[in-house]
């Protein structure tokens, strides 16, 4: 598999504080991979470290095959980068910031970028200073895209949008995802956007990164099993796949990775009156997954066939 | 593409520097206009008060060399030099444009080195030209009742060139990161006493001077480019 993004042991300490810690991230071509973590959870730093504005204490970062604290011009050109919060010059009216841009790029597409502008319903007379946050990302999105990248990454593109401008920018990225042999990188911490475009995810947990799967195979794998009693729930003795082991009145509901007969044995074991495996959507299982105890959670290892994943998980 | 970052600097600076030239144009204003009106002064308490908010009404000052001239120049200067070279380097890290700068398929090096000459070049044209109209003024003959060789305008270019000490000092001061706003004051702390010793009517060789000014040059511009490439711009 061709990695267009490939990190190794990708280490930062900001002072004391490890921010990433020994990230082996890859992301393979032509796939859309969703970044996630709560905040604080290291993701704009490693994005930053991919894009070369940030160095990293240990370890190192490979894009498009380029040292990335070292990418050069030519490997700039191909790849698309919008940080975090949108930043353009404000004193600059949209055709300002489109006139600064395009001498960078020989293969810019004037007719992309004002056909994306007409889509948005933007005059590239605008003062970007009196655009709301979400036109902002829709000119970033412009100017990102009219150079033709091969992989764009993007720092959290929707924060601060609402939720109409937030699935209108998802269904443009959807058309430029459509285009063949593009790889996107994207953070977000909205996890309903990256269900519906991410065909592979990433979770950061206190700088590890602790699943990098297909988004299929995180919901699936996921469960979230619920043990009735008819008297105060007993302790659910630890095993592997246990993030998460929470009484709820009479109820034990417990997070576990990859559901197997042994852990149906070991429910049993305990006497309930019932057994219930409740399926999660994306963001119930990422919310089970990162509100455990953080240093027990399961990893979802890297496969080289992710379908054959389910049953090869170690526990941290 | 240096183009359009050199037309982006420019335009970001554009606003200063015209504070910065109406400035000079006051100063230089007031030295022609004042002379030119001899008459004005004779009215009581006038030429006082025109000699308490700057010594240029003195009929017996010779331009650049009596006076306070220099001194508001390198006041005036001081003050512009600082707030270009904020502007240029501290500007973009309060605003977040670094990284969408960075970015741009340029290497690190021309990005800097294309800030540093517009800014620096910038101010040196607009503050060379008061020191070249009221030269050209003073030089003209009948326009003043002192005598002038252009010599006397050295202590004010001496000025102007270690002007560029000061702004690659608040550069670097710019771009360096610091725990706290006194460290990060540090190399321009480090460049005050070069920069004063330079821009003090001292006599001094003008071929040690000029080395001086590019020897303490060279040195800031390696640190900023140091900074450039390692600090993280986060």
């Amino acid at each position: 598999m061709d990695y267009v993004i490939e990190t190794r042991r990708l280490t930062k300490f900001y002072g004391k504080k490890c921010v990433v810690d020994s990230l082996d991230l890859h992301v393979p071509q032509g796939s859309v991979y969703g970044f996630l973590g709560r905040n604080g959870a290291g993701k704009s730093t490693t994005i930053k470290m991919l894009m070369g504005m940030v160095h990293p204490t240990r370890g190192s970062a490979h894009v498009l095959g380029e040292d990335a604290a070292e990418l050069s011009p030519d490997a700039r050109c191909r790849i698309a980068y919008l940080a975090e919060g949108h930043p353009i010059y404000r004193w600059m009216t949209i055709r300002d910031a489109m006139r600064f841009t395009r001498p960078f790029y020989s293969q810019w597409n004037q007719t992309l970028f004002d056909q994306i502008l007409d889509h948005f319903e933007l005059s590239p007379r605008q003062k970007i200073r009196r655009l709301s946050n979400g036109q902002r990302a829709q000119v970033s999105l412009a100017l990102a895209i009219a150079p033709d990248p091969e992989l764009l990454v993007l720092d959290d593109p929707t924060i601060g949008l609402d939720t109409v401008v937030r699935r209108d920018f998802l269904e443009s990225l959807i058309q430029i995802i459509q285009r063949k042999g593009r790889t996107i990188l994207f953070s977000s911490h909205i996890l309903s956007d990256v269900e519906r475009v991410a065909d592979r995810i990433g979770i950061l947990v206190d700088g590890v990164l602790r699943v990098d799967c297909p988004t299929e195979h995180f919901k699936q794998t996921v469960r979230k099993i619920v043990l009735g009693f008819d008297r105060e729930p007993p302790e659910f003795p630890p095993c592997q796949g246990l993030v998460s082991s929470r009484p709820v009145r009479n109820d034990l509901e417990l997070i576990i990775v990859d559901y197997t007969e042994t852990h149906q044995q070991l429910a049993e074991s305990l006497d309930p009156q019932s057994i219930e495996i409740v399926d999660l959507n994306l963001e119930e299982a990422f919310i089970e997954y990162t509100r455990g105890p953080r240093r027990r959670l399961p990893v979802f290892a890297r496969e080289e066939s992710d379908d054959q994943s389910i049953g090869n998980q170690g526990a941290a | 593409m240096i183009k359009a970052l050199a037309i982006k600097e420019l335009r970001e600076i554009a606003w200063i520097l015209a504070i910065g030239a109406a400035a000079y144009a006051c100063m230089v204003g007031l030295i022609i206009s004042l002379s030119m009106t001899q008459g004005l002064l004779a009215i009581p308490g006038l030429r006082r008060f025109l000699q308490s908010i700057a010594t240029y009404g003195s009929d017996r000052s010779l331009p650049f060399v009596q006076g306070s001239f220099t001194t508001h120049y390198w006041v005036i200067s001081f003050v512009l030099v600082v707030a270009i070279a904020f502007r240029q380097s501290l500007g973009e890290n309060r605003r977040g444009t670094y990284c969408f700068l960075l970015h741009r398929p340029l290497s690190r090096t021309s990005v800097f080195i294309t800030k540093l000459v517009v800014g620096l070049g910038l101010f040196l044209f607009v503050a060379a030209l008061p020191l070249l109209a009221l030269g050209t003024w003073a030089a003209t003959p009948g326009t003043h009742p002192g005598p002038f060789e252009w010599s006397m305008t050295l202590p004010a270019w001496k000025i102007w060139a270690s002007m560029s000490i000061a702004y690659l000092a608040t550069f670097l001061c710019g771009i360096r990161q610091a725990r706290w706003r006194g460290s990060r004051l540090a190399p321009f702390a480090a460049m005050t006493l070069p920069l004063l010793l330079l821009a003090a009517p001292l006599p001094m060789p003008w071929l040690t001077g000029s080395l001086s000014i590019l020897l303490i040059g060279a040195l800031l511009l390696n640190c900023i480019l140091w900074a450039a490439a390692t600090r993280d711009f986060a």
